[in-house]
């Protein structure tokens, strides 16, 4: 096996993970925010998960773009959990969930401006000085622009170039961006800093307006999706890969499908063995 | 910092129409799209509370509900990075804005924390109890309590009745809330007043159930003792078939 192709781990299907036969993923992401700081019986279900897979980390609540500064007792649990559970891979979302003080439990856009890249290069240097370990951003779907002087690709690459962390890219929302504003995908995707790449992601969307897609995580991923992975991992080093689904879950059997198509696509690209999978 | 004010200003205004949906006018947006965001921030809220509560959510009218979380959604700043922790702001929330009284729900405080307190139990971190033997005299020799467990003071039996029924029983209740060792289950047992007293001091300190007899007098008055050390006693070997009281101190 060259490629680690990987699923998010939801409680609607969480015992499939464990006693089911249906899905076979080679890694399994948490979300770790849903897994701190807590224990009883999903302790012990994340327990027997982590002694079966290897661990990667998506977090949702560091809101990193936040004109907020870090929450440091947020950190340090964080980091607690990062190495009880050995994850290879902690990865963020470039945008922000949190202002003023207030949580908001979604991924808003940050503008795309010098010192908003220059805030975010700082603030991913701490937690990378805090937590030891590389520091992996995700570009991020959104549905309007705000009060942006950039584009989008050039704020990406400023704040990768200068905080050196490393890129999850998420192919589904690179797709959704070039449909939501009108550009091409592709072209997107040679802009972005590829060598940095170290994780990616693919999803599913749903189309709500004729001129309007929503990153739900909520569908089957599309033709032109798979399209888009296949032509840009030509162009990557061998990283896992991480099918994301989070609401409206299929059968299992359907899951897998798609796993399995992923690991076609990148077995078929990807001779050499993934870092994770030699553990270089 | 290098965050320049302008550009703080931006995101907390975006932040702030997300919850109270206040029209803004910034550069390049796209005002017909902005309305998503604010339908996204609050359907995630929304739909953790209905599961956070999901007893409150069926009992009460879907417009006094809704009214709560859009209050709540709107004026409270969400202090937990952890989103399950929100419930608990909630139940803060409405008991500090006497929502009880706004919305004529003379139960709701008592529900609202009835159902947060059991899933503050279900999650809370593992917590060892201290060294115990298994066999030892109840009277005599000190207990050792399952120790992820809350005693909860109610006006209401919720915990007992429907809501509607609940209302005609105002009183004084005492729920024991406690996750089970093995399953990680949150079981609960109706407390008397004495019985919500034993466990809060076996608890807390190190004290042998015949010491706190003794103490019954104070409380109830004249009393039969003997009686009261029966059934305390069953209701000690109860609370050990149940494996709240786990064995005696080593």
């Amino acid at each position: 096996m060259n490629t680690m192709i990987g699923l998010g781990y939801r409680r609607d299907f969480a015992g499939e993970f464990l006693e089911g036969t249906s899905i076979k993923p080679d890694f399994v992401e948490f979300a770790p925010e849903n897994w701190m700081n807590i224990g009883g019986y999903w302790k012990k279900q994340i327990n027997q998960i982590a002694e079966k897979y290897p661990i990667l980390c998506h977090g949702l609540s560091l809101s990193i773009g936040s004109p907020d500064p870090l929450d440091f007792d947020f950190l340090k649990k964080l980091k607690t959990f990062l190495i009880e559970y050995k994850v290879k891979i902690y990865s963020e979302h470039l945008s922000f969930a949190k202002c003023d003080n207030a949580h908001l439990y979604d991924l808003l856009p940050v503008p795309f401006r010098e010192d908003a890249a220059k805030h975010v290069v700082q603030k991913i240097k701490q937690v990378q000085d805090y937590l030891e370990r590389p520091f992996v951003l995700e570009n991020v779907s959104y549905y309007t622009p705000v009060a942006a002087q950039m584009t989008e690709g050039e704020f990406i690459n400023t704040i990768v170039k200068e905080s050196g962390c490393q890129l999850l890219l998420d192919i589904n929302n690179v797709y959704v961006n070039g449909f939501n504003h009108k550009y091409d995908p592709y072209s997107f995707i040679e802009e972005l800093p590829l060598d940095r790449v170290a994780y990616i992601h693919m999803a599913g969307h749903e189309q709500v307006e004729p001129d309007l897609i929503i990153d739900t995580h909520g569908e089957a991923i599309i033709d032109p999706v798979y399209d888009l992975f296949e032509w840009a991992i030509k162009k990557i080093k061998p990283v896992p890969v991480l099918l994301e689904r989070d609401f409206n879950i299929p059968e299992m059997k359907e899951l897998n499908d798609e796993l399995n198509r992923l690991r076609s696509i990148t077995n078929k690209t990807w001779s050499k063995k993934n870092e994770l999978v030699t553990g270089n | 910092m290098s965050l320049l004010q302008e550009t703080k200003d931006i995101q907390s205004k975006l932040a702030l129409f997300c919850r109270t949906g206040e029209s803004i006018d910034l550069p390049g947006l796209t005002p017909s799209r902005l309305h998503h965001y604010r339908r996204l921030v609050y359907n995630i809220i929304q739909d953790n509370l209905e599961s956070s509560f999901p007893i409150v959510y069926e009992y009460i009218e879907r417009e006094k509900w809704q009214g709560m979380v859009y209050d709540f959604f709107c004026r409270h700043n969400c202090k937990s990075y952890q989103i399950w922790q929100i419930a608990g702001e909630f139940c803060e929330y409405a008991i500090k804005e006497d929502f009880a009284t706004r919305y004529q729900i003379e139960y709701l405080n008592d529900l609202l924390k009835f159902e947060w307190e059991e899933m503050l139990v279900y999650n809370m971190e593992n917590i060892s109890p201290d060294n115990y033997i298994d066999t030892g005299d109840p009277l005599n020799n000190v207990m050792i309590l399952n120790p992820e467990h809350k005693l909860l003071q109610l006006q209401y039996p919720v915990h007992l009745h429907s809501p509607i029924t609940a209302i005609e029983k105002k009183g004084n209740y005492f729920v024991l809330l406690y996750r089970e060792q093995g399953t990680g289950k949150v079981q609960f047992i109706d407390l008397s007043l004495w019985y919500a007293l034993v466990i809060e001091q076996i608890g807390s300190q190190e004290i042998v159930l015949k010491d706190l007899l003794k103490e019954a007098p104070n409380l109830f008055g004249t009393i039969n003792m003997e009686h009261l050390t029966e059934t305390t006693s069953a209701f000690v070997k109860e609370l050990r078939t149940r494996k709240f009281i786990l064995g005696f101190k080593k």
